[in-house]
């Protein structure tokens, strides 16, 4: 409970700190900007200023990635509404609705159900954020090896399992992610793997580099497979803000699509998308106006926007509390804090809670410039023209090839992600799941510290190992989603 | 997508398992009393590329003869419908890349990076001479005051090294 009160107090002491203030405001304007560009993705936007952060000190990064997440979250929804083009995949029923509105010539509707949803979506998780991750600190003394490799295991088959249609693809793209991992020295003997006589490899590959190019390069990529322009409405934008009454119909579901995006946000796979998805239909459900909904429902916008924004803060318990990203963004957030020396987890929660409070800054820092800038940032993007998509992308890949060269200034990080690029762009267009692949990178190393630390642990005894009560939970419950995982599989195969 | 395409990746991770278990094998092991060992899970990931691209090839093999269907299914098709699409561009931009790795550190950031931009913009189509040229040149110039000059990131310069030691200072 301590640590509750003290999550947010310290939280809110820490923005009294003009720098730090600054630097929120940066990343809640970087993130708005670059989540409001059709094809930014919270990824794209995040990696390029990733190697910015090595700069900072590590409560100035935890605060600057976080408040990056929040302005994407927001931004990525007002392309949705002007250009009917989602900023990320989680906006695309805004993009229905919230387009439809701005067609009739109520922009200002879509807009203003938009700010006033995702603010208190954001706001609402941030309280449920710390609510949830708060107990896992409990964890610290519970866990030891067994628990870890059963809780990185489960955080990797719940992401194969609720992300991809192939399960088999599914469970070796996360194989190519643990490979890269295993380059280097071995864990526990200090023995060198898969290195030859290539100095660079000896230690082993950074995760930075290798993510940037599966999620990064390789979605610029996939986009450079096309050239056009966006095509923008003609017509009379009226930007007046809703009515009390327009909002007070929409009460109902922000709180649903706030909790349901809550709770979808924080299991691994499920991701913004569905928690969106999910609370649209629930909206419908509840909506007395369901005719409206797919045609330019207030409420459908609502809901939709409340649940991808708590949705970022829920992605953030499993990722700082257990150290298990619930993504591919999440897991870029959780490289970089590595390379920070923050070890997410429940130890960092009660050793170093400060990255807690740095957290907690970074979202509500985010959200609350967002309630002062939000709205006048969505007018004048109404107004503005979007950017050539060509000299964005080309300017953008530029970025991430640069960011890379500064972490240590060496080219083989970059032809690192060069090739990683590659291998992913391959693997995006062939079905196989880039994010696993990086939760396989992310996770590698510690699935097999913790599985040979444990076993020693036990004495060589495997049965002791998975019988421990908190690992045999665990792990059946991974086996549960393993099973989940192929039934769906299945009956996907089987409707094609 | 293309199954062929989908059967030959297939076959890759098949050799690429065969390959990754050759190089398990040469794993030194240390006398310790780890059961699994320095090898253990290289062996049990090299295990997986074989199986799993064996199975994918014969399940894509499998539907080829049945249905005579070049295209690949479970597969979700990402492009935009209503634009021509070009697999030749990725990759011609991925070689750009490629190029500008290796021109780095001989030539150095301040001329490398705007002839990668040039090529990145002309293959995407981005061809009037004076604004191509213009993002090339601000566009470099901005990184190299941002990162060099003000965060202190030593961008390699080449050539124009002596130029580049009065600008740093």
């Amino acid at each position: 409970m301590e640590l509750f009160f003290s999550a947010f107090t310290n939280g809110v002491a820490l923005l009294v700190d003009p720098v730090l203030l600054v630097i929120i405001f940066l990343g809640t304007l970087w993130g708005v900007l670059g989540g409001g560009h059709p094809g930014g993705s919270a990824t794209l936007t995040l990696s390029v200023m990733i190697p910015l952060t090595f700069l900072m000190t590590p409560i100035q990064a935890v605060a600057f990635l976080l408040a990056i997440m929040v302005g994407v979250n927001y931004g990525n929804s007002i392309p949705a509404v002007l250009l009917g083009l989602p900023g990320t995949p989680s906006a695309f029923l805004t993009a229905i609705d919230g387009y439809s509105l701005h067609r009739k010539g109520q922009t200002g509707l879509a807009l203003g159900i938009m700010f006033v949803s995702s603010l208190a979506g954001q706001f609402l998780s941030i309280f449920a954020f710390v609510a949830l991750v708060v107990p896992l600190a409990l964890l610290t003394y519970a866990f030891l090896a067994p628990e870890y490799f059963a809780l990185y295991f489960l955080g990797l088959v719940t992401v194969i399992s609720l992300l991809g249609r192939d399960l088999l693809k599914g469970y070796i793209s996360a194989g190519i992610g643990v490979a890269f991992s295993l380059v280097g020295t071995d864990p526990m003997s200090a023995v060198s793997r898969y290195s030859g006589q290539v100095q660079e490899l000896r230690t082993g590959l950074e995760p930075i580099p290798i993510l940037l190019g599966l999620l990064a390069l390789s979605e610029l990529l996939r986009q450079a497979r096309q050239v056009y322009t966006y095509e923008t409405f003609e017509g009379t934008i009226n930007l007046r803000f809703p009515s009390r009454a327009q909002l007070r119909r929409c009460f109902v579901a922000i709180l649903g699509g706030s909790v349901i995006g809550t709770l979808t946000g924080a299991t691994p796979g499920a991701e913004a998308t569905a928690g969106a998805v999910i609370s649209y239909n629930q909206a419908r459900y509840w909506s007395k106006h369901k005719e409206e909904f797919g045609k330019g429902s207030i409420e459908g916008i609502a809901a939709n926007e409340a649940a991808q924004n708590a949705a970022q803060a829920g992605d953030m318990i499993p990722t700082l509390g257990l150290g298990i990203p619930a993504g591919g963004t999440s897991a870029l957030v959780l490289a970089a804090l590595l390379i920070h020396g923050i070890i997410p987890g429940p130890l960092m929660l009660r050793q170093t809670p400060e990255m807690l409070y740095a957290a907690v800054a970074g979202m509500l820092g985010a959200t609350v410039f967002l309630v002062f800038i939000g709205w006048p940032i969505a007018k004048v993007m109404a107004r503005v023209v979007s950017l050539d998509r060509s000299a964005v992308m080309a300017i953008v890949l530029l970025l991430i090839l640069v960011g890379v060269y500064s972490l240590d200034q060496s080219v083989f990080s970059v032809g690192v992600t060069l090739v990683a690029g590659l291998v992913g762009y391959y693997m995006r267009q062939y079905g196989y799941s880039v994010a696993a692949a990086a939760l396989g990178n992310i996770l590698g190393r510690g699935l097999e510290k913790y599985l040979r630390g444990g076993i020693l642990l036990m004495q060589n005894d495997p049965v002791a190992f998975v019988t421990r009560p908190v690992t045999a939970v665990i792990l059946l419950l991974a086996i549960g989603f393993i099973v989940l995982g192929l039934v769906q599989s299945y009956r996907l195969r089987r409707a094609v | 997508m293309d199954r062929r395409v989908d059967l030959s990746i297939a076959v890759v991770l098949v050799v690429a398992g065969l390959a990754w278990l050759y190089g398990a094998s040469l794993i030194r092991r240390t006398e310790s009393v780890d059961p699994i060992g320095e090898s253990g899970f290289p062996i049990a990931l090299g295990l997986l590329f074989v199986v799993g691209g064996l199975i994918i090839a014969v399940r894509v093999a499998l539907s080829l003869r049945r249905s005579h269907q070049p295209a690949a299914d479970g597969v979700d098709n990402t492009d935009e419908d209503a634009h021509p699409v070009s697999a030749k561009r990725p990759l011609l931009i991925w070689g750009a890349c490629a190029l500008w790795v290796l021109a780095l550190e001989p030539i150095g950031f301040l001329l490398a990076t705007p002839l990668l931009l040039a090529a990145e913009l002309w293959l995407l189509e981005f061809r009037r001479p004076i604004p191509l040229v213009s993002v090339a040149l601000v566009t470099t110039i901005a990184l190299f005051v941002i990162l060099d000059i003000l965060l202190k990131v030593s961008l390699p310069v080449g050539p124009l090294a002596p130029f580049a030691g009065r600008v740093r200072l």
